[in-house]
Order: C-alpha cells, then structure tokens, then sequence
C-alpha cells in the first residue's frame, strides 16, 4: 500500500472531536488499549494529520513527531513501532522462515505458509487487524488484514490468507526515521 | 473571605500531593518487588510486558538489528553492531565471531610481517580523489504552492553545464506531459511538483549532472 509516498500533503492539526474519533475507534477495534492510551496521547501533545492523494480515505497520524498510525476508512491501523512498544496491542500470526524474505518486500502472506512447520495459526476472524511475526523473530514485521477466519484456512489453505498494508522497510517506515 | 479561601486552597493541595506521592511510592515498591520476582524467571518468555518494550534499531538499515540480514548491505550493517552493541553482535552472530578471532590471530601475524616489511620500506600512502561539488556546478530544483494543491517547479543552472535550455525545455515538458516556460532568469518553470521525478531523471538524460550536484528546495 505504501509503495510510494511522494504525494504527501502538508500536516493539518486534528481536532479535539477528531482525536476523540480516533480514540474511540482504537477502543472498538483493539481492547488492550484502555491500558495505554495515555501513553499513546498524552495530554499535551501535539498531533498532527497528514492525507494522501493517490489513495483514497487514507490518513497519517502524527503525535510529537512519532508516527503513531493510519487509518483506512473505517479502520485504525497501528504504525509497526507502536507495535514494537505493545506487543499485546495485536492479534500474533507466525509464519515459517521461508516466507520472511518475501513478506519483507511487501508480499502477502499466503495460506501454506501460516499451516506448515514453524508457524502459528492465532484464533482471529475474518477482517480483523493482525501482526505478523517470523519464525526465530522477536519482533513483528509486518501488519495486516485477515482475508479468511483462521478456521477458513486450517480447512483449505489455498490463496491470499492475509492481505499486507504495512511492513518494515516500506515507505511509511522510512519516513519515521527521517 | 480571601484568606479563609486561600487557606483551603492551600490545605487541600498538600494534601493531595501527599496521596499522590504516598500512592507513588507504594506503586514504586510494588514494582520493585515485582521486578526482583520477575529477574529469575527473565528466560519464561510467556510473561507479557505491559510497559513500552525497547527496540533497537540499526542506523543502517533502519530495521530491527534481527532483521539486518535482509537488508540491501548486511555486512555495513554487522560491522555497526559491532562497533555499537557488542553483546548483541555476540547473540546473534556467533558463527562469524569464531571466524573473526581466527581470522584477527592471522591478521596479527600478517601485521607483524607487515611491520617488519614497513621497518625496512617507507609506506607509500595512497591518497583518495574527493570530489567536491562546487556551487557554480550546482543544478537547483525548487518547488512552489501556487494554489492549494498546485505547484510550480522551478529549475535552474542547467546552462552551466553547456545546455541547450530550449532543448531540455521541450524534452522535460514532452517526457512529463506538463506546460513549461521559460523564466526571466533563464530558468525553467514547469506545472505541477516534479521535483522527485527530475530528481531521477536528470542524471539518467545527462550524464555530466550527477546527483550530488542537484539540489531540492521546497518552500
């Protein structure tokens, strides 16, 4: 999804209302969050919000330079450093060493490779928002969108089992570290 | 009427601020207990952290230092975990640091060698060509809001490398299908924010500008 990021227009400061919105939809969307959300918006900060052209409905937040995450019409999806910081905050998918290489340069993460050696497959429904870790790896790699139930896919694993919008090293992952 | 209000005011606020720090303290030794429960039992991994987690990351690569090895330059990536993080380094790589000890004991014997050949031989130094920009090589690239979402690019300084300004004129606006002019100055002015795509292209159509040379200047 984040192939390229050069239309990028400039921030515009979210509204009270706005940062209210966003903290209700993380609320719905992810349960842990009650715990954190004072960390993830203090009080003071400042947060900013920046809207892409190309892609329609798409958004990046920003609070006090940290970019904290997007969102995708109604979904809210967290930036993979914020991740990083709470583990706990997503559903955890494992896949086997073979499919890190691929999925590093923005592939999707077909079935077989959640079912075989290696792996594991987390109870989670169909268009839930999960994180993506590898074989070996302590850190996850890449978020993103379950196309079938977990029970979907233990029955025929064929195909498109998770749909990827954010992975390391994309462009949105560089932009944070400039 | 004042000092009696004031006289709460400054009662309460002690007092709270006691609560707070007495109900920190308490937190603070409840955690320490915690943590000196948690050390030995460090290797469980099942034992889930709520506070933020620590990543490091590599200046190289910008990737989690696990995920080094997947990137564009590996080893520029191994040799900072090295210099930086040398428990790390040892963690995760300690195929190559058995490979490296060997390799510094043959290195020390070749210094020696080496030392005693540049005892009895003067060094030659060899000397690495720099090259600097200057700014009368300088191409600049800058981009102007002309509206909400319209820009005008500006770009000057092709004519000190011996261009035909009409020429690339025709070919930048026939290669990006946009309307261009030619400024008072002898600049180029083209519709839209083409400041990444020139970036690219210049070099690749004239070999003589390198990208060292071109410069973005965004207002």
């Amino acid at each position: 999804m984040f192939k390229k990021l050069e239309d990028l227009s400039k921030p515009t400061l979210l509204s009270k209302t706005g940062v209210k919105e966003l903290k209700q939809s993380f609320n719905t969307q992810y349960p842990f969050f009650k715990e954190i959300e004072d960390e993830v918006f203090p009080k003071k900060a400042n947060i900013q919000s920046f809207k892409l052209r190309s892609e329609y409905k798409v958004e990046i937040v920003q609070v006090d330079k940290d970019y904290i995450c997007f969102t995708k019409e109604d979904l809210v999806i967290p930036h993979l450093k914020l991740v990083h910081k709470f583990p706990d905050l997503l559903i955890k998918q494992q896949v086997d060493t073979g499919a890190i290489k691929h999925i590093l340069s923005g592939s999707d993460v077909l079935a077989p490779g959640l079912i075989s050696q290696g792996s594991t497959l987390n109870p989670a429904e169909k268009g839930q928002v999960v994180a993506i870790y590898g074989e070996g790896k302590e850190n996850a790699m890449g978020i993103g969108i379950m196309n079938a139930s977990s029970e979907q896919i233990k029955e025929d694993p064929k195909g498109h089992a998770i749909q990827l919008l954010h992975h390391l090293g994309d462009s949105l992952w560089q932009l944070s570290f400039k | 009427m004042s000092d009696s209000d004031d006289d709460i005011f400054k009662k309460k606020k002690p007092s709270k601020k006691k609560i707070e720090q007495q109900s920190k303290q308490q937190q603070q030794q409840q955690l320490q207990q915690q943590q000196k429960q948690l050390k030995p039992e460090l290797n469980q991994p099942d034992q889930q952290l709520k506070h933020p987690k620590s990543v490091i990351y590599c200046k190289i690569c910008t990737l989690p230092v696990e995920f080094c090895s997947f990137s564009k330059a590996p080893q520029e990536c191994k040799e900072w975990l090295k210099t930086s993080y040398k428990d790390l380094y040892a963690i995760l790589y300690p195929e190559d640091l058995k490979l490296e000890q060997e390799k510094q004991g043959a290195l020390q014997q070749q210094q020696q060698i080496v030392q005693q050949q540049i005892l009895e031989q003067p060094p030659e130094k060899k000397k690495k060509k720099k090259v600097k920009v200057t700014e009368s090589e300088m191409v600049y690239i800058k981009v102007k809001e002309r509206n909400r979402n319209k820009f005008i690019t500006t770009l000057s300084g092709l004519e000190k490398h011996g261009l035909d300004i009409k020429e690339a004129q025709k070919k930048i606006s026939k290669k990006f299908g946009c309307g261009s002019s030619i400024n008072e100055k002898g600049a180029i002015e083209l519709q839209g924010d083409l400041s990444v795509e020139l970036e690219e292209w210049i070099p690749k159509e004239y070999p003589s500008i390198k990208e060292d040379m071109i410069a973005i200047q965004e207002k």
